[in-house]
């Protein structure tokens, strides 16, 4: 059983986090990925972690090896001139380069998509950058929290106070990842059908963006504001007797039967809070009326229940929760991975799955373990052509 | 309805998406799909119309329903076909469409689909090919298989919002949709992915994606920390693993914040110059990145003293400018207005009935060789039915409007929408 991507070979030269969950994406249903790094630098994530025990080995980065699971290793000096023209005798080879350089580099080293379309006309290049290949902002530096902020996504975040905080997770980063992979296998699907490539670019600002698309024409059409989120009715935490509790009350029917649910069917009547708009206002009062109720209860028992009256809520569960969960357990969503020099670690499985197309979860490659493969079996080098180019530090 | 040109539409165009989907995670799949050249016909019915339709509305007004800025940012480059799946004849008519389209993306719970008989296996003995793409809350198996699930309280369950949230303060919800919009991310990809592998087995499938499992993948990291180390990790606010300052700051200007993120020693030289502070570089207590970092409440601090005086783009240029990654935190009205989103050609302006011409976002992946666009605006309620029904499925006049008068297809909502704010 192949994957559906299995007739796709991409060279991948991204590091962190956006580009290699795209290329992981790829490589997990069936892609050949070749990551290619730089011998004594390599992809940063390989010293991030987390580490097993927090010991920080070469090879125990545990983050890095869910991002680079299915993918083949080959080191090469993108900064040297033999190691630009090995790059453009490995993309005459593939279908596709994925990279996150920052705008302007890859032309730099004469591999921008007009150097690399000649080598190969069916090339798909995705580029995933911050901000975009071009615009004002082109150049801006950017972490998560600053394409946070740029996208949109920060301004619903926050308390009263109004100070918004970061969203957890790395979201933006895998949000400009998974439109990586969409745009890819579009990008690839076109060019097996015309033998056309073609450059996609992806700003990671605009992926993340779409998490609040709608901010802009709700200020146009009625110059109206997005709501804050941050603990402000309907959007309330509430703590419960072993953990908290998330509620999604947002029609007036829904906040029928919440109150009935909680035993408080007369808040219901109650004038302060018949209408979404007033129930906003009055947010504060709310909680202090419904608290009692469920300090004194256990989540998952005020979960179940809840569900029962198809009530919107959810258990805010820590990460050992979901480790835990009987739901993922049921559909096998977590797999084992078996981690040379570290033992079998568990890892979160794949979106979906397809009928009849493996999902992979191979380790994550050693550093360079394919240089003989690659650049032997399918660019002709002989061994001692490649330890010269070692020496030389060109790959 | 599609003319004859020289450029497609997009890198996927020639293929054809039945959308059953309301809110967001189904209409953002099929939005991604139709951006890129898919002719994408959303099914509604006018009993039961597309929830979005009632998010930030003005209620009193004629047609209302044809005024959220929700759906009509989420809903462009679709056609809207109205089918009333509750009647044996409307199903009929589905059943020819699938005949003839490639995808169906729904989400509808599985049992919905099942309810109605237009479940997978039966779709399959009408079109072999065709893929059905079910999302839901959970998934259509497991013990939560049939609970609810909205954007926030998926996000709760896959551990995010247990990350998201002040040091030492509670949890908080993280604010934009990202449980829905995530998961209708996935769903695109999950319909693109099921090409490929038709192209090379001919045949369709179905895909079950549960919403649950795709949001649990953004706290991939807590979940391997918990999971080999049996270590939770804490909130941390505005706050990074190892650089600091990074924040997020008040400016001079009440409501507007800007966030600064620090991440080298070479960067926090130019920090210290840039905002005039240059005895800062000298103070032992910052001077190296892990001092910085065990000393980074007070560095907030002195930040704030700094960031109050500014105003939040003036931050930003002043920092951007000698290499320091700021970014203010953007409303709807400043990215509306973005010099960056502009020039990116990424606000364009679209005309529509009711509502008249606005700027809208995107499309989200740019195509050097097939440039992709927002082609039409989102579709009034049944704005295709003859276009969907004459020309696609060869229906006579007077068929359809005999499907008029018996309700089955029309263009009038025949339901009290409930509003949403």
């Amino acid at each position: 059983m192949n994957g559906c991507l299995s007739d796709m070979i991409v060279l991948d030269v991204t590091n962190w986090i956006a580009g290699p969950y795209c290329t992981k994406l790829l490589a997990d249903y069936g892609a050949e990925v070749i990551k290619v790094e730089k011998a004594g630098v390599a992809d940063g994530m390989r010293r991030w972690g987390p580490f097993p025990s927090d010991n920080p080995s070469s090879e125990g980065s545990l983050l890095f090896q869910y991002l680079n699971t299915n993918k083949k290793s080959i080191t090469l000096n993108l900064k040297s001139v033999l190691g630009q023209k090995i790059f453009r005798e490995l993309v005459a080879k593939v279908d596709v380069v994925v990279e996150s350089f920052h705008p302007g580099v890859m032309d730099s080293w004469e591999l921008g998509y007009e150097d690399l379309e000649k080598a190969n006309p069916r090339l798909v290049m995705t580029s995933l950058s911050n901000f975009g290949q071009t615009g004002p902002y082109r150049d801006y530096k950017a972490t998560h929290i600053t394409l946070w902020a740029l996208s949109g996504c920060g301004h619903l975040s926050g308390g009263k106070d109004g100070r918004p905080v970061q969203a957890g997770g790395w979201v933006c980063h895998y949000m400009g990842g998974i439109l990586g992979a969409l745009g890819t296998i579009a990008g690839y699907h076109y060019s097996q059908r015309t033998g056309l490539g073609q450059q996609i670019d992806i700003s990671m600002m605009e992926a993340a963006f779409l998490a609040q698309a709608w901010s802009i024409a709700t200020y146009s059409y009625r110059g109206q504001a997005t709501y804050k989120t941050g603990g402000i009715w309907p959007f309330v935490i509430v703590r419960c007797k072993d953990g908290y509790f998330g509620l999604n009350v947002l029609s007036d029917t829904e906040w029928e039967l919440f109150c009935a649910f909680i035993g408080r069917p007369e808040l219901a009547e109650d004038p302060r809070f018949t209408s979404g708009l007033s129930r906003r206002d009055h947010g504060d009062a709310i909680v202090s009326l419904i608290s009692p109720w469920f300090a004194d209860r256990y989540k998952t028992e005020i979960f179940e229940s809840a569900q029962e009256m198809r009530l919107p809520c959810g258990i805010v569960n820590t990460a050992a929760d979901v480790v835990q969960s009987s739901q993922h357990k049921a559909r096998g969503f977590f797999v084992e991975v078996d981690i040379p020099g570290v033992g079998p670690v568990v890892q979160p499985g794949g979106p979906f799955r397809l009928d009849d197309c493996e999902w992979r979860h191979n380790p994550a490659p050693l550093l360079g373990t394919h240089n003989t493969d690659i650049y032997g079996n399918v660019l002709g080098y002989s061994r001692e052509e490649l330890v010269r180019l070692r020496r030389m530090d060109v790959i | 309805m599609q003319s004859e040109k020289s450029t497609p539409t997009g890198p996927l165009e020639g293929i054809r998406v039945l959308e059953l989907s309301h809110i967001l995670v189904g209409p953002t799949a099929t939005m991604l799909l139709a951006d890129m050249g898919m002719e994408v016909i959303k099914v509604e019915a006018i009993q039961r119309v597309d929830g979005l339709r009632g998010s930030r509305i003005p209620l009193g007004e004629e047609k209302a329903y044809e005024r959220s800025p929700l759906f009509n940012t989420i809903n462009r480059n679709k056609y809207g076909l109205t089918l009333n799946l509750k009647n044996q004849r409307g199903v009929g008519i589905f059943k020819d469409l699938v005949k003839i389209s490639d995808i169906v993306v729904s989400n509808f719970a599985p049992r919905v689909m099942r309810d109605l008989g237009i479940e997978y296996l039966t779709l399959k003995e009408v079109n072999p090919a065709i893929i059905v793409i079910c999302a839901s809350g959970f998934g259509d198996a497991g013990p939560l298989r049939n609970f609810t699930a909205y954007a926030f309280t998926i996000e709760d369950m896959a551990g995010l919002t247990d990350l998201t949230g002040f040091r030492n303060g509670p949890a908080m919800i993280a604010g934009a949709t990202f449980g829905d919009q995530v998961p209708g991310m996935y769903v695109a990809l999950a319909a693109v992915m099921a090409v490929r592998q038709r192209c090379k087995t001919g045949k369709g499938q179905y895909i079950d994606l549960s919403m649950f499992e795709t949001m649990s993948l953004m706290a991939a990291e807590s979940i391997l920390e918990y999971a080999v180390n049996g270590r939770i990790l804490s909130r941390d606010g505005n706050g990074h693993p190892y650089m600091a300052p990074h924040g997020c700051y008040p400016t001079k200007d009440e409501g507007k914040w800007v966030t600064i993120a620090v991440a080298s020693q070479e960067q926090w030289k130019s920090f210290c110059q840039a905002i005039e502070e240059p005895c800062l570089e000298e103070n032992e207590r910052f001077a190296d990145p892990l001092s910085r970092w065990t000393n980074r409440d007070e560095l907030d601090r002195i930040v704030e003293e700094w960031t109050v005086k500014h105003g939040h783009r003036e931050v930003m240029e002043i920092l951007q400018g000698v290499g320091v990654a700021a970014g203010g935190v953007l409303d709807g009205e400043e990215l509306s207005k973005d010099i960056h989103l502009k020039e990116r050609g990424f606000l364009q302006a679209v005309p529509r009935a009711y509502v008249g011409t606005h700027s809208y976002p995107g499309p989200f992946i740019r195509f050097s060789k097939t440039p992709t666009r927002i082609r039409m605006p989102a579709p009034c309620l049944g704005e295709h039915n003859i276009y969907v029904l004459q020309h696609l499925l060869g229906m006579s006049k007077e068929e359809i409007d005999e499907l008029a008068k018996e309700a089955i297809i029309g263009n009038e909502i025949a339901q009290t929408l409930q509003v949403r704010v």
